[in-house]
């Protein structure tokens, strides 16, 4: 089936570029919204990668399994856009020092998708971007730092910021 | 890539557990968000496409146009070497007389003007004057008389109109002329006119620059429409691509007769593929793996610096060389990388906005063929090729282009 809605965007169809956008939208919003400050912002940025994998579908390796490729588009359209955003970017402070709140894991066990996702909104693109990347995706800090273009030390920085201030919304939330 | 298994922290372990438990709604309107931007690159991909046909048909014409123009100018070149060999015989040439439609024994005419330029006793020659001398003489004074009617003061624009008339001779002529043995000039001096000025401006067809007094009369600038096949390719001359394009405006100045100065903007499409060992990209960025393949596709601003020479010149046209320097600044850079094995988390594509400009990083050279459309305007075909002498782009490629240039320019 999904190889006949890849067959169809391919000629351009919009009945197979719908059926495919309806296939993939919640596992694409599932990647940008944790990029994006807010749903429109991930929306757009899905749609962006949506355009990206629409123009691109000819280069698509049927024998290959969709979902990464898509997945990959998706990161990259994510991470483009924290570039537009950068000059833009406020890096903030750290809002505490580290606690023991994850000693306990029946603690934060009742956290749902939503608020997991509205904590790492919270985050500053900066601290989210990295904390995506590394924790989610599973790059290393040296990819990271070569996607970015920052330092790998300033990857490490930003991935230690986006835990603590982490740390300090879970507490803030849950107590 | 992976780090999932090594890290054992319970937050970055909780955030990825959930990341998987993702229930997210269908909302129609992104969809309908997403239809409009399809809908806009639907739209710019007609414009992209009516561009290109334009832009083909355009060059379509002026190539056939060029063609036909050679080819008339061919057809009058022999024409005219056959009438100059055939006014030392004496013979007319067959497609003069299909042309002209008269018969040999057709009284010639000669226009007045020549008539006044022509001495008095050559004109009356004493009537006891040996037939066969006299002829020889009278022919070769008339032939003077037409090679001598002032082709210094012929402008550039009446050389590029200068058109085949016919010319009358005086009834004592056409008697001389009649009473030699068939060996007259008639019809054939239809084409007097052409034969005269490509006599006295050069013999052997080739004329200098200071004979064309029209165009030493212009400022010197010139101004053109540029376009040409873009055949680029990385690390040598070889493994190309498919063929971008070309398309810009140029202006230039000429120096002195042989010599001309331009500059120009060249929107160029480059396309190239190349393994990586040609590839050079910034030392920070990790695609996660050896790419086996790179597909670039990138929009450049080609700024060319040239000097032109004019090897060799001829009544219409002029054949040259150019050397020149060229900028590079980047416009946009797509890539597109090839794995041999393809795993999760290999960056595939990279694009770039930067900008970058790239001070006189090619340096291009070009042979070429100048036709004189109209005094005015003019048609050049130029063959060419860039060579790198930087590296350029966010790859940092060595970028070899080949083409032929096409060019319509205006002289003021």
């Amino acid at each position: 089936m999904l190889a006949d809605i890849i067959k169809g965007c391919r000629k351009h169809h919009r009945g197979s570029q719908k059926e495919l956008y309806e296939m993939f939208y919640a596992y694409g919003m599932s990647i940008t919204l944790r990029y994006a400050d807010s749903r429109n912002q991930a929306a757009a940025v899905l749609n962006d990668a949506f355009m990206k994998v629409f123009e691109n579908i000819k280069s698509y390796d049927s024998n290959r399994d969709f979902k990464p490729w898509f997945r990959r588009i998706v990161i990259n359209t994510a991470i483009n856009q924290y570039h537009k955003d950068r000059k833009r970017l406020q890096m903030t402070e750290p809002l505490s020092g580290e606690d023991d709140l994850f000693s306990e894991e029946h603690i934060i066990s009742g956290i749902s998708y939503d608020e997991l996702i509205g904590m790492v909104q919270e985050l500053s693109p900066a601290y989210r971007t990295v904390f995506n990347l590394y924790v989610i995706e599973g790059f290393k800090h040296k990819e990271i730092a070569g996607m970015l273009d920052i330092s790998v030390g300033t990857s490490k920085s930003n991935l230690s910021k986006a835990k603590r201030n982490l740390r300090e919304l879970l507490e803030r939330n849950l107590i | 890539m992976s780090n999932k298994d090594e890290n054992k922290d319970p937050l970055e372990q909780l955030f990825r557990k959930k990341a998987e438990e993702y229930d997210i709604s269908y909302r129609e309107e992104d969809w309908l968000d997403m239809e409009k931007k399809l809908d806009r690159m639907h739209a710019a991909k007609i414009r992209q496409r009516r561009t290109y046909m334009t832009a083909a048909a355009v060059l379509l014409l002026v190539s056939a146009m060029g063609y036909f123009i050679y080819q008339n100018s061919n057809e009058i070149d022999r024409l005219n070497r056959q009438l100059e060999d055939n006014m030392t015989t004496g013979v007319l040439p067959d497609s003069a007389r299909e042309d002209t439609g008269q018969e040999p024994e057709t009284p010639p005419l000669i226009d007045q003007e020549m008539l006044a330029d022509i001495p008095q006793e050559t004109a009356e020659p004493s009537e006891t004057t040996d037939n066969v001398t006299h002829e020889a003489t009278l022919e070769q004074q008339n032939q003077q008389a037409v090679l001598n009617a002032d082709p210094v003061s012929v402008s550039g624009e009446e050389l590029a109109h200068i058109e085949l008339r016919p010319v009358s001779y005086p009834e004592q002529m056409d008697k001389d002329l009649s009473v030699s043995s068939g060996n007259s000039i008639p019809g054939s001096t239809d084409y007097l006119a052409s034969v005269s000025y490509g006599q006295a401006a050069a013999p052997s067809g080739q004329i200098h620059q200071h004979e064309l007094p029209g165009r030493m009369e212009r400022s010197g600038f010139e101004f053109g429409l540029i376009v040409s096949p873009d055949i680029s390719t990385i690390g040598g001359i070889s493994n190309f691509y498919e063929p971008g394009y070309k398309l810009g405006v140029t202006a230039g100045y000429r120096i002195n007769d042989r010599f001309t100065v331009s500059g120009g903007l060249i929107h160029s499409s480059v396309k190239y593929s190349s393994g990586s060992q040609y590839y050079d990209p910034p030392a920070y960025w990790n695609p996660g793996g050896t790419p086996s393949g790179i597909i670039a596709q990138c929009f450049i601003l080609d700024i060319p610096l040239t000097v032109k020479y004019d090897v060799m010149q001829f009544e219409n046209s002029r054949f040259f060389a150019t050397g020149g320097l060229s900028s590079y600044v980047m416009l946009s850079e797509d890539y597109r990388f090839d794995y041999n094995g393809y795993s999760q988390g290999q960056v595939t594509t990279k694009n770039e906005r930067s900008g970058k400009a790239h001070l006189f990083s090619n340096a291009g050279f070009s042979i070429g063929y100048e036709y004189d459309l109209h005094q005015n305007w003019s048609l050049k075909a130029e063959p060419f090729i860039k060579v790198p002498l930087k590296e350029v782009g966010w790859g940092n490629v060595k970028l070899y282009t080949l083409g032929t240039f096409v060019s319509v320019s205006y002289k003021l």
